[in-house]
């Protein structure tokens, strides 16, 4: 009887520590299973901040190519000028993804004020990429660009009358290099030279068609910052530009729309920039 | 007669552990699918929108009122997974793709959606991914 009695009592002892284990495997299943589904939350945010930072660069531009090397790192604009106002275009894709956010169950909310005011693009090496309908400005907010070169490629569609653009090539005391290739309807003009990033030069072209036509390159230390460039365009021009932007930039090199982005869904909060491209 | 309690008593506690084996390992046994698998086919339909929007196959579809590119890039993905694709715009549904031998949708359907604009217009992609 005993005998029998210790058989039951050990079998019973050993189901409950099968029973136990089981339960403990099973909830550390349940464990990295939710910790799976957290990481698919952030995923999500992840991917929502991408889409929204690809529509904007669909919505306004510039292409941007940025090119890489071990000692110096480009950053190419490819623009048109004059832009149109884009401040309703911007105000309906705000009221596209609150309808859309309410469709997938989040909180999304855009405030484009930075980039209604002028700077469209942030740099993570300081740059800042200032547009409005009529003007291009790459500069840095709190400091020196510390580029070392610009490579500008203006077209117009128009004759020129009077230019200065030749005057680059006299200017071979700076220390930044400034490359431009212009051409209009009268043929192109080829210009080298260098500039003091710490003192402003212009240099512009007018035009016979329309006499308050004109384009201005402007460059040095302007908008409190040294080594600035801009380009401005008045009139009825239609001007097409490439400006290429080249420095020793260390680290990585990332840029962001100036709009910045809250998303919540459950627990999960992010707010930041639109970030478009890492090099 | 003591020998036959014992024997009893051993039978019933066989009897007993095979039962509740069977209780405790029937969830562990049974074969269920796993949040790491669910993830991955997420993060693949979350990528296939990505690649279709940025390579412009979404902005191309509309323009052109065609679901063959989208088609074709479906084609590339993995051969154990189905996708379906709807685009819509602000006037509601456009069109929509299927890869090819997936008709009906598995029991498991992963929903992905994403936005995307061409010119002016505003656009949503909606893709439904499931495993064969």
């Amino acid at each position: 009887m005993d005998r029998g009695f210790l058989v039951t009592l050990s079998t019973m002892l050993l189901l409950m520590a099968s029973l136990l284990l089981v339960q403990s495997s099973q909830k550390a299943g349940r464990n990295s299973e939710r910790a799976v589904l957290d990481a698919q939350a952030i995923d999500s945010a992840a991917y929502e901040f991408d889409d929204m930072a690809w529509d904007l660069n669909a919505m306004l531009g510039p292409q941007i190519n940025i090119s890489r090397n071990s000692s110096e790192s480009n950053i190419t604009f490819t623009e048109q000028l004059p832009q149109s106002d884009y401040s309703s275009l911007l105000s309906n894709y705000s009221s596209f993804i609150a309808n859309y956010s309410n469709w997938i169950n989040t909180n999304i909310t855009l405030n484009f004020s930075g980039i209604l005011n002028g700077t469209l693009l942030v740099f993570s090496n300081g740059l800042q990429y200032d547009r409005n309908a009529t003007a291009v400005r790459v500069y840095a907010s709190n400091a020196g660009t510390n580029a070392s070169a610009y490579e500008l490629s203006i077209s117009s569609n128009d004759y020129r009358n009077i230019e200065s653009i030749n005057n680059i090539n006299s200017m071979q005391s700076g220390a930044v290099k400034l490359m431009v290739h212009y051409s209009d309807l009268n043929g192109s003009i080829e210009a080298i030279g260098t500039f003091d990033p710490n003192s402003v030069a212009s240099y512009s072209v007018s035009y016979t068609g329309d006499p308050a036509s004109a384009i201005m390159i402007r460059v040095g230390n302007f908008s409190g910052s040294s080594g600035s460039i801009a380009v401005e365009q008045t009139g009825f021009l239609q001007v097409g530009l490439n400006l290429t932007a080249r420095g020793s930039w260390n680290g990585s090199l990332a840029y962001a729309y100036n709009a910045n982005m809250n998303y919540s869904q459950l627990n999960v909060t992010k707010n930041d920039l639109l970030w478009v491209g890492r090099h | 007669m003591r020998g036959f309690v014992i024997t009893l008593d051993s039978i019933i506690a066989l009897i007993l552990a095979i039962s509740l084996i069977i209780i405790v390992g029937s969830p562990v046994l049974r074969v269920r699918p796993s949040a790491w698998s669910d993830a991955q086919v997420k993060r693949i339909s979350m990528d296939f929108l990505t690649i279709l929007d940025k390579s412009g196959a979404l902005t191309r579809a509309v323009g052109q009122n065609s679901s063959s590119e989208i088609i074709y890039f479906m084609s590339t993905e993995s051969s154990s997974l189905c996708m379906k694709v709807r685009l819509s715009g602000s006037n509601g549904y456009l069109l929509s793709a299927e890869k090819s031998g997936c008709s009906g949708e598995g029991t498991r359907v992963f929903l992905s959606r994403r936005t995307f604009v061409s010119g002016s217009n505003f656009y949503t992609a909606e893709l439904r991914t499931w495993e064969r």
